[in-house]
């Protein structure tokens, strides 16, 4: 039987669909729309989920509810219909059309419909069902159908110290915040940051992308194919590295870009002083509630999350934030681009190893849990007690954040030291 | 001028997928294994909806923990699989799920790929179950093709009554509550139960949710099925239909009745279940003890909502909402009603079929959008079935299944109340479930 682990359980993985993952794209560059050519129910569902973090697409978000009979004859009549009202309201710069996993297998002429439709603008069309794969695997496929589509300006000016940050999204967990403190550490090294592509930038902001000396890829299961293509068409090198978590993980991650681009004046010290006096103020702060609550342990910890970010964020929690016995990744897009850090126990595939998941899961007390509210409602559903939990990941269910605190970057470090210890003097007081 | 709604989507066709409603009928069903003929992420998108259920029980404290949980196992189908068809991989898939295991019973829902592929599911789940001795059923629906959640829940519950029921001596005074409404420590159920005991019945079973396969071979022994369901909606078809099928089979009787919704609902299905059990005196009891309690809320409310100005706002057809209940809660609230407004994403035949229904409620002048504007304007609160996206103004979101019995009144009426105490200035969405 070829590769029994396809017919793994859901109920332990976190994804969603190829539709979701390609309308996350769009829905991260403002001026674009988005029509989802599929049943009502797949295209309110990426909407729900893509609306999470994007406040405000469902403006620019569309469906086309092809039924039966569109099944049968081609779902002309219905997208027609949807784009003829998006050319009367609305006036983006870019529009995708993507086909659900149904409607990919009829095999209708879509850019041909949307040509019939006169649109007054670029139409990228693409099959962006669950037959394509998962949430990556859509975000990846717009991105490029969209550089396919959209082409840059020619690379005949190339701006000193300037990046393009690959790879971003806005549905990842905490993103907007994410990606404000990593502009911020990136002008304080003495860089400039062009665009971010499906996190952001406009149209022409992404035009403009050529003239970034560099493309950092942020989360290598998003962007990394996007450099590669990139350095390709526009011969824009690329640097890929695991996102900065924790101050150390994070003046590692620009030294390292500092090799590779070296910043201008003393960009790279005054982070280094902001560092020191962040990591200061952490010392003495934690000390000082040390004294009194005892070092924070656990016994296990088990991080889960989409690859790039597991593996950084579980290397800054076992080597900045806390101590822990044995500590277990679950990567929720299956594997990494990156190698596996050596601080890192046991990794597992999120798409593969349900079983080995939930034994973790039914193990974990007294432990740690820096994952999403599927693996929290794991616990809860074993009525696995004595953990102390906080969500790093999509989906999440049981938290608002409403403050502009990041999890990246020195601030995030102190803000996820803040939390850690909170939750675990919190656990001591009122159990976990 | 236009009001922005949010999710506001004239509903042309077909709203959901019949998936997800087979995953419901049997989710929790202990030894139960479902299998999606689809792609994976037709499985991903099911589970961050169970996800969404469970937390809404956790924050209604009627989260129970190590409930049976079927494995939901997606047959992963992939373009390859439109060019030579996706039996084997089923096939293959359904011989792994039976090894890994070893489920009492297999329940199998179709994508709307494998609908548009033509495989043929049937053909595959009878070969397979002769293969593994073992009971393995599918459903009639593919996906959003023809049928939507409720045949996809209707179907897998009418699967289980063909192959796993058997004729049952009957129990005394035994009910099976025929649906889920938040199964059986939901408020819905609780409150049926309730209503139960006037007559001296007992739940014994709640079909096809949450149901061993003792529970599920017990259903047979019951005196009556009562289906739980919701006005006019195809939750209630479905439900209804089931209820006959099970009649039909062995002869039980169900309550075939609109469901407790309102107070006029209540008392009407009280009364119509004790004359069908011949007992008048028991349901007359019920509807004075029912009334006493709902007067206690009743009065503290109207406290509350004396001077309030609403009107409702109407998005969703008849067949998703029927207004009867709402324009009674809001009479025993005390609320002046000054206008009813229908939005421009209802179309020409659904307004015109809802403007006669409303006509026979209420004598409330009925608006289309853009003269409700004044209207909305000048109201306290908007009783809606879609948000405004102006949150100045205080919103009260209609539930699509209204919650039952006197509880859910109070329940709504309670939130109402809330409501109106709330700053004008504040505004803001309160939702009725």
């Amino acid at each position: 039987m070829a590769g029994k682990k396809e017919w793994d359980n859901v109920c332990t993985q976190v994804n969603t669909c190829a539709l979701t993952g390609a309308a996350a794209f769009f829905a991260g560059i403002p001026d674009a729309a988005i029509v989802a050519n599929g049943p009502l129910w797949c295209y309110f569902y990426a909407l729900r989920y893509v609306e999470k973090s994007c406040a405000g697409v469902a403006k620019r978000f569309f469906g086309t509810q092809p039924d039966n009979n569109a099944v049968v004859y081609g779902t002309e009549e219905c997208l027609l219909e949807t784009l003829v009202s998006i050319r009367q309201s609305t006036r983006p710069s870019v529009l995708l059309i993507e086909n659900s996993c149904s409607v990919s297998l009829i095999g209708d002429d879509i850019a041909g419909i949307a040509a019939q439709a006169a649109m007054p603008y670029p139409v990228v069309c693409m099959d962006s069902g669950g037959l394509t794969g998962g949430f990556w695997e859509g975000y990846r496929a717009a991105a490029k159908a969209y550089f396919a589509v959209m082409p840059l300006e020619k690379r005949s000016i190339v701006q000193p110290c300037t990046v393009n940050l690959l790879g971003c999204s806005v549905s990842y967990y905490n993103a907007a915040n994410d990606l404000r403190e990593l502009k911020r550490l990136l002008e304080l090294a003495g860089y400039k940051v062009l665009a971010c592509p499906g996190a952001g930038s406009s149209t022409a902001e992404i035009a403009a992308m050529t003239q970034a000396e560099l493309n950092l890829v942020i989360h290598a299961e998003l962007g990394l194919m996007l450099a590669q293509d990139l350095q390709q068409q526009y011969g824009i090198p690329y640097l890929s590295l695991p996102p900065p978590y924790g101050l150390a993980g994070s003046l590692d991650w620009l030294n390292a870009i500092g090799q590779a681009l070296p910043p201008g004046s003393n960009g790279l010290q005054a982070v280094q002083q902001e560092a020191d006096k962040l990591h200061q103020r952490l010392r003495t702060t934690t000390r000082e509630m040390q004294r009194l609550w005892g070092e924070p342990w656990f016994e296990r910890s088990l991080v889960a999350a989409p690859s790039s970010v597991a593996f950084a964020l579980a290397q800054a929690l076992r080597s900045e934030w806390i101590a822990t016995g044995s500590l277990t990744v679950v990567l929720h897009d299956g594997a990494a681009a990156y190698p596996t850090p050596a601080c890192i126990d046991s990794v597992l595939d999120g798409q593969n190893d349900s079983q080995a998941i939930a034994d973790q899961l039914a193990n974990l007390a007294p432990g740690l849990l820096l994952a999403s509210s599927q693996e929290k409602a794991l616990l809860q559903q074993q009525a696995v007690t004595e953990v102390v939990c906080q969500n790093i990941s999509l989906p999440v269910h049981d938290e608002i954040i409403l403050h502009d605190r990041p999890f990246m970057g020195f601030l995030g470090s102190c803000h996820m030291t803040e939390r850690l210890w909170n939750q675990y003097m919190n656990s001591c007081q009122w159990g976990r | 001028m236009a009001m922005t709604k949010r999710y506001m989507v004239t509903m042309k066709r077909s709203c959901s997928c019949s998936m997800p409603g087979v995953w419901c009928a049997v989710a929790h069903n202990e030894g139960a294994v479902v299998i999606f003929h689809s792609p994976k992420a037709c499985g991903h998108v099911t589970r961050v909806m169970e996800l969404g259920s469970h937390y809404y029980s956790v924050s209604r404290q009627r989260f129970i923990p190590k409930q049976y949980t079927a494995p939901l196992i997606t047959s992963n189908l992939q373009e390859e699989h439109s060019i030579f068809g996706g039996t084997d991989q089923l096939r293959h898939c359904i011989d792994y799920v039976v090894e890994r295991y070893n489920p009492n019973y297999i329940m199998i829902a179709n994508s709307c790929v494998a609908g548009v592929i033509g495989d043929d599911t049937q053909a595959i789940a009878c070969d397979a179950e002769r293969n593994w001795d073992r009971p393995v059923m599918t459903v009639p629906c593919s996906g959003f093709l023809d049928g939507e959640y409720y045949a996809g829940f209707y179907h897998a519950a009418k699967m289980l009554t063909d192959r796993l029921m058997d004729q049952q001596p009957t129990l005394a005074n035994t009910v099976t509550l025929l649906g889920d409404r938040g199964g059986p420590h939901g408020a819905d159920a609780q409150e049926i139960q309730q209503l139960l005991a006037f007559f001296g019945l007992r739940v014994h079973c709640h079909f096809p949710g949450y149901a061993s396969l003792e529970e599920i071979r017990r259903v047979p022994a019951s005196a009556l099925c009562i289906p739980l369901g919701g006005g006019r909606s195809q939750s209630s078809f479905s439900m209804q239909q089931l209820a006959t099928d099970i009649h039909v089979r062995f002869g039980i009787p169900f309550l075939n009745h609109k469901y407790p919704v309102g107070w006029q609902g209540i008392t009407s299905w009280i009364r119509k279940l004790g004359e069908q059990l011949g007992k008048e005196r028991e349901a007359e009891l019920a509807v004075i003890e029912q009334n006493a309690r709902l007067q206690r809320q009743v009065a503290q409310c109207r406290a509350n909502m004396q001077a309030i100005k609403a009107v409702i706002c109407i998005g969703r057809p008849l067949i998703h909402f029927q207004p009867e209940w709402v324009i009674e809660l809001l009479e025993l609230a005390g609320v002046s009603l000054d206008g009813i407004v229908l939005f421009d994403g209802l179309t020409l035949e659904q307004k015109a079929a809802m403007r006669q229904e409303l006509k026979n409620l209420t004598a409330v002048s009925i608006l289309e959008e853009d003269e409700g504007v004044a209207v909305i304007e000048a109201a306290d609160i908007l009783v809606t079935t879609h948000e405004l996206e102006d949150e100045t103004k205080r919103q009260f979101f209609l539930p699509v299944l209204p919650p039952l019995g006197v509880g859910g009144m109070i329940e709504l009426l309670n939130k109402l109340s809330r409501l109106a105490r709330r700053s004008g200035r504040q505004g803001g969405v309160l939702y009725g479930w």
